[in-house]
C-alpha cells in the first residue's frame, strides 16, 4: 500500500514530464506534430527550476532527456550534480555516477505512466481524460497552451493542482502547481527526433538496453 | 389424559419460547465454528489464548475475497476490472472493493504521520549504509533525489528530512508488504488483483448470496470477453463450496433416510399413525432441546445445534420401542409398562453419558450435552404421555420386515453360544478397547474434514504463487509486557527470519516494528543519523539547499505505535490485544521458521490450521475421558442391576459397538477425529439402549416385539446416520461410516449377549 502511494506520486511527476517531452499533438490549427513512431525516439535538453515554498532559491538542474515509445524515458542531469533517472516497463531507477542502478519504484503505476507518455506523443489526449479535465488554447500563432486540472475524482488530484503545458511543433515548457504551494516549472530545448536505435549511451542505461 | 394435556401445553409453550427467543435476536445462532472453540483455554499472561489470536487472524482474512484477473491486454483488463469493481460494490455484504493504486490519496496523511519523525526512520540498507561508513552513498543519493524529476518530496518534507531517508524508508516498508496489490506480468499475460472487503457476519446464506452474485458477475464478464481469466480465493469462497455441498450432501441422504423410515414403519405397520407417532416423539425432542440451549445460552453453536439433533435422533428408537408393544388388557397403559424399565434405563444410560460430556471444559460440548438431555426427556414424556393416545396399530406378521427380521433371527440363533462362552467374548471385547482407543491414531488436521473442488484449490495455489496473496496464514506471535518491549523482540526476531526470507523459506514477513520502529532503535537511527549523516554532509547540503539544517534533537518525541495505528487503521491487524504478530507469507518449512524462533522465549510460530487442529485433538481427548468416564458408570449400573456376569455381557453390548467403530473405522481409513469421537457417544447411546431394551424386554412375553423393535431401530439409525457414509464431505462421510459399523455391531452384541439359548421367534416356532 505504501509503495504504491510513493509509486504513484513519483509518476505523477514523471507524465508531466513525459507530456512536456514529447512533440504534443494538439487539435489548434497552429500546428500539427507528427508523433512519435514505435521506431523514433526524442531528445532534447532540459531546465528544471523546483520552486520549494520557503526557500529561498530554487532548485536548478539542466540536463538532457530522451524518451523513446519502446523503452522509456531517461532524464540525464548534468547540472548541478550529475544524476541519472530512467523510467521504463521494469519501473524507476537512478544511476550513480559510478554505475550503481537503484530503484527508486516499480509497478503497475511505472507501466501506466510510461505508457501514459506514448499516448501523449502520439497525440492522444483519451488516456488523460478520465484524470484530468484538458482546456487548449491557441496562445498566438504558432504556439499552442494546454492547461490539464486534475479530477476531483483523480487521484492525480492529491498531489498536482495543475498542469500548464506551452509549445509550438514540440513541448516548450510544463508548469507543475502542486497543492503544497511547490511549482516545478520545465523547459525544454534542442528538441530533435532520431530512429532508433538510440545512440549506445542512452541505450545502456535502459534494462534491456545494450550491454556494456 | 390429563398429564397427555399438560405435557401438549408444555412442548406448546417450549416451543413458543424457542422461536420468540430466535425471533427477538434474544439468542443468535452462530455459525462460525471458531467462535465457541477454545474459550476455555487457558490465558496467556496478556489475557489472549493463541485460539484467541488465530480466531482475530482468521476472522480478518474471512473478510478478504482475492480475484486475480488475467488478460494478454493492460488497456481490456483495467477497463475490464473497473467495471467488475462497479459491479462488485453494489453486492449486498461487499464493503469496499480495490485496485491497484488506488490509495495514493493517502499519501499525505503517510508523510504526515512519519514527516516529523523520518530522523528515526531508516531501512535496513540505509542502516546499515551509515554504520559502515557509506554515509557520501546517502549523500549523493540525496543530491540525485533532489533534482530527479521522480522524487516525491515537497517543501514540507524537505524541511523535515533533508536527506530524503523517509522515502527510502517507505520504499523498503513497501517492499516487505510484497507485491500483492500490485499488476503483475507473466508469460505475456497481466494479471490484476482486485480485493474484496467483505462486510462482518458473511456466513451462511448470506455468504452464499454473495458467492452467487460474484459467480453470476464473472459468468457474464467471461461471456463479453472470453479472453479474460478470473481466478479467486478467501475463505468465503472455500466455506460456500464446502457448505453446500455438505447440504446437498446431507438433504439428498436426509431425503432417503426419511423415506426409507417411512417406508419401514408403513410396511411394518401397514398405517400412518405409528409413522406420525414417531414424529411426534422425535420433534418434541427437537423443541425440548432448543427451548433449553435458548434459555442457558445466549448464542448457540451451529456444531452443537446439528450434534444435538442428531443425538436425540435416538429417541426415534423409544418410539419405535412403544410402537411395536401391542394393547395389552387394561389398554395403552399396559403398553407403556411393558417397556418402562427398558426406556428408563436407557434414557438413565444416555442422561449420564451426557451429563459426563458436559463437564468436559468447553463449552460446545455443554451445549450439545444439555440439548441432548432435554430432547430426550422431552422423547421420553412424549412417549409416556403423547403415544398412549395413539390407536395401536399391531405389527403385521406378514409384513416384509417381519418376515426379514424373523428368518434373520432364525439365522443368528445359530451363533448363541454358552453364556460362559459370551461372558469371556465380553471380557475381552470389554478389554480390546482402550487397547485399541490407544493404538488406533488420532487424525485431528481440520483441513481432511472439508473437501473444496479442484478449481478453487487450484486458483488459490495461482494466486498465491503470480501476487504471493493468500496461501498460508501462519503467523509469529510476539509477547511482552510493554509495547516497546514486543517492538524490541519483533525487530529482533524480523532480523533473525530474514536469511529465511532471502532463501525462499518465507516469501515475506509484515511486522508492527515494521510501520513503527522500537523507541529504542529510533533513538539508536538518530544518534547515527547524527553522528554519520547530519555532521559531515549537513553544511554541504544546506549550501545546496540554501536553508538552515537542524541537527535531529535526541530528546525529541519519538514515533508510537498508536499514533501508526491512528493513520493506518490496517496495522491494527498486526496487534491482537496485547500482543504483536509479524504475518508470514508463502511459509514453505515451518519447522525452519520454528527453529530460528527457539531462542525467542516471548516469539513463537503459529499456524491457525495447526493451532485449531490441536484444539480439536484436545477436544477429542476430552471426549474420550468422558466417554470412558460414561462406560465405567454404564458397568457399574448393568453390574448392579444384572449381577456383575451379566452385567459385564449387557456392558459389552455398547462398549464393544464402540470397539467395532474403532476398528471398522480404521479399516476404511476413517480419520478418527473429535467429531468421530463424538459419533462414538452416539454408537455409545443407541448400543445401550439396545441392550437395555433387549435385556429389560427379555421376559419371553415381549421378546420378539422387543427383537423387532430393536431392529426397526437399527434399521432406521443405518438409514438415517449410516448413509452419511456415502458423503463426498470427508467428515460428512467419516461420521456416517463410524456410526453405521458401530449400529451394526451394536444391534449384533447386544442381540447375543442377551438372546437365551432358546429362541422363540413371532411365530411362535422355538429354534
Amino acid at each position: 500500500m505504501i509503495r504504491r502511494l510513493l509509486v504513484l506520486i513519483k509518476l505523477c511527476a514523471i507524465v508531466i514530464v513525459g507530456l512536456s517531452a514529447g512533440q504534443l499533438a494538439l487539435h489548434a490549427e497552429t500546428v500539427k506534430p507528427a508523433p512519435l513512431d514505435e521506431n523514433e525516439y526524442l531528445h532534447g535538453t532540459f531546465e528544471l527550476a523546483r520552486h520549494l515554498d520557503g526557500f529561498e532559491k530554487p532548485l536548478l538542474s539542466r540536463g538532457e532527456f530522451v524518451i523513446s515509445p519502446q523503452n522509456g524515458l531517461i532524464w540525464k542531469t548534468t547540472f548541478p550534480f550529475p544524476g541519472i533517472t530512467v523510467l521504463e516497463d521494469d519501473g524507476i531507477f537512478t544511476i550513480t555516477p559510478n554505475g550503481d542502478r537503484n530503484a527508486m519504484a516499480s509497478g503497475s503505476e511505472t507501466l501506466q505512466f510510461v505508457s501514459m507518455i506514448s499516448s501523449v506523443l502520439s497525440g492522444n489526449w483519451d488516456t488523460l481524460q478520465s484524470q484530468f479535465d484538458i482546456t487548449e488554447n491557441a496562445a498566438k500563432s504558432n504556439t499552442w497552451e494546454a492547461i490539464l486540472t486534475p479530477n476531483t475524482s483523480s487521484v492525480v488530484a492529491t498531489q498536482v493542482n495543475r498542469i500548464v503545458a506551452s509549445g509550438d511543433i514540440f513541448v516548450k515548457t510544463v508548469t507543475i502547481e502542486k497543492p503544497s504551494s511547490d511549482q516545478d516549472v520545465i523547459t525544454f530545448d534542442d528538441q530533435v527526433v532520431g530512429m532508433l536505435p538510440l545512440p549506445p549511451e542512452f541505450a545502456k542505461l535502459f534494462t534491456d538496453g545494450i550491454p556494456e | 389424559m390429563r398429564s397427555a394435556f399438560i405435557w401438549t401445553i408444555c412442548l406448546v409453550v417450549m416451543a413458543s419460547f424457542s422461536v420468540w427467543q430466535f425471533t427477538t435476536d434474544r439468542t443468535e445462532l452462530d455459525a462460525d465454528f471458531l467462535s465457541l472453540i477454545g474459550q476455555e483455554q487457558e490465558r496467556n499472561q496478556d489475557g489472549i489464548s493463541d485460539i484467541d489470536a488465530v480466531r482475530a487472524l482468521l476472522r480478518e482474512n474471512g473478510r478478504q475475497a482475492i480475484l486475480m484477473l488475467s488478460h494478454t491486454d493492460r488497456d481490456q483488463l483495467k477497463s475490464l476490472a473497473e467495471k467488475l469493481k462497479t459491479e462488485i460494490s453494489q453486492i449486498d455484504g461487499t464493503e469496499n472493493v480495490t485496485l491497484p493504486g488506488q490509495n495514493t490519496g493517502r499519501l499525505d496523511d503517510v508523510r504526515s504521520l512519519y514527516g516529523p519523525y523520518a530522523s528515526g526512520l531508516l531501512s535496513d540498507s540505509d542502516r546499515t549504509a551509515l554504520a559502515n561508513g557509506q554515509a557520501d552513498l546517502l549523500y549523493q543519493r540525496t543530491l540525485q533525489q533532489l533534482y530527479s524529476p521522480a522524487s516525491s518530496f515537497t517543501s514540507t518534507t524537505l524541511k523535515q528530512d533533508p536527506f530524503l531517508l523517509m522515502p527510502e524508508f517507505l520504499n523498503s516498508l513497501a517492499a516487505k508488504l510484497g507485491p500483492g496489490n500490485d499488476i503483475v506480468t507473466k508469460n505475456d499475460r497481466i494479471y490484476l488483483p482486485l480485493i474484496v472487503s467483505l462486510q462482518s457476519g458473511q456466513s451462511g446464506s448470506h455468504a452464499k448470496n454473495w458467492v452467487d452474485q460474484i459467480n453470476l458477475i464473472i459468468s457474464d464478464v467471461h461471456q463479453n470477453s472470453p479472453e479474460l481469466k478470473i481466478f479467486k480465493t478467501g475463505q468465503i469462497f472455500f466455506a460456500s463450496n464446502e457448505a453446500a455441498t455438505a447440504k446437498s450432501d446431507v438433504q439428498t441422504i436426509a431425503l432417503i433416510a426419511t423415506l426409507g423410515v417411512a417406508l419401514m414403519i408403513g410396511l411394518t405397520f401397514f398405517s400412518p399413525l405409528p409413522l406420525i407417532g414417531a414424529i411426534v416423539v422425535v420433534g418434541s425432542g427437537l423443541i425440548a432441546g432448543a427451548t433449553a440451549l435458548t434459555a442457558f445460552f445466549g448464542t448457540i453453536h451451529a456444531i452443537a445445534l446439528v450434534f444435538g439433533a442428531t443425538m436425540i435422533g435416538i429417541s426415534i428408537d423409544y418410539a419405535l420401542h412403544f410402537l411395536v408393544v401391542p394393547t395389552g388388557k387394561t389398554g395403552s397403559d399396559d403398553r407403556f409398562k411393558a417397556i418402562r424399565s427398558g426406556l428408563g434405563l436407557g434414557l438413565l444410560t444416555s442422561v449420564i453419558g451426557f451429563i459426563a460430556l458436559g463437564l468436559s471444559p468447553t463449552s460446545l460440548f455443554l451445549q450439545i450435552a444439555i440439548y441432548s438431555i432435554a430432547g430426550l426427556l422431552s422423547a421420553y414424556c412424549s412417549v409416556k404421555f403423547l403415544l398412549p393416545l395413539f390407536p395401536a396399530r399391531k405389527v403385521r406378521t406378514n409384513s416384509p420386515i417381519a418376515v426379514i427380521h424373523n428368518n434373520l433371527m432364525v439365522a443368528l440363533s445359530c451363533l448363541v453360544v454358552s453364556a460362559r462362552l459370551r461372558l469371556i467374548m465380553a471380557v475381552l471385547l470389554i478389554a480390546a478397547l482402550p487397547v485399541t482407543a490407544y493404538f488406533v491414531p488420532g487424525h485431528d488436521d481440520i483441513r481432511a474434514l472439508g473437501q473444496s473442488t479442484p478449481t478453487l484449490v487450484s486458483d488459490a495455489r495461482t494466486i498465491s504463487e503470480t501476487l504471493g496473496l493468500g496461501g498460508s496464514p501462519a503467523f509469529i506471535r510476539i509477547d511482552g509486557d510493554s509495547a516497546e518491549k514486543r517492538l524490541e523482540t519483533s525487530e529482533a526476531v524480523r532480523q533473525a527470519i530474514s536469511p529465511l526470507i532471502a532463501e525462499g523459506k518465507i516469501q515475506g514477513a509484515i511486522a508492527l516494528s515494521d510501520f513503527v520502529p522500537s523507541i529504542a532503535r529510533q533513538k539508536a537511527n538518530r544518534e547515527l543519523v547524527r553522528s554519520n549523516l547530519y555532521q559531515p554532509f549537513a553544511p554541504a547540503l544546506a549550501e545546496v539547499l540554501k536553508i538552515s539544517i537542524k541537527t535531529p534533537d535526541l530528546d525529541a518525541p519519538y514515533l508510537t505505535a498508536d499514533m501508526v495505528c491512528n493513520t493506518l487503521p490496517e496495522v491494527t491487524t498486526l496487534q491482537t490485544g496485547a500482543s504483536d504478530i509479524i504475518r508470514l507469507r508463502g511459509v514453505s518449512d515451518g519447522a525452519a521458521v520454528a527453529k530460528v524462533l527457539e531462542p525467542f522465549e516471548d516469539a513463537r510460530l503459529i499456524s491457525p490450521t495447526e493451532t485449531i487442529s490441536t484444539q480439536f485433538a484436545e477436544y477429542r481427548y476430552w471426549a474420550y475421558v468422558a466417554l470412558g468416564s460414561v462406560l465405567l458408570i454404564a458397568l457399574f449400573l448393568a453390574s448392579l442391576r444384572y449381577g456383575v456376569q451379566k452385567g459385564i455381557r449387557i456392558f459389552s453390548a455398547p462398549a464393544g459397538a464402540i470397539l467395532f467403530a474403532l476398528l471398522g473405522g480404521a479399516l476404511f481409513g476413517v480419520s478418527i477425529s473429535f467429531f468421530t469421537t463424538m459419533a462414538m457417544f452416539l454408537v455409545f447411546a443407541i448400543g445401550a439402549d439396545y441392550v437395555l431394551f433387549l435385556s429389560e424386554g427379555n421376559d419371553g412375553e415381549h421378546t420378539s416385539n422387543t427383537q423387532l423393535a430393536v431392529f426397526l431401530s437399527l434399521i432406521s439409525s443405518v438409514l438415517a446416520f449410516g448413509l452419511l457414509a456415502t458423503s463426498s464431505v470427508p467428515l460428512v462421510s467419516d461420521i456416517g461410516t463410524v456410526i453405521a459399523i458401530g449400529l451394526v455391531g451394536a444391534w449384533f452384541l447386544a442381540f447375543w449377549m442377551t438372546a437365551p439359548i432358546q429362541l422363540t421367534t413371532t411365530t411362535g416356532r422355538a429354534n
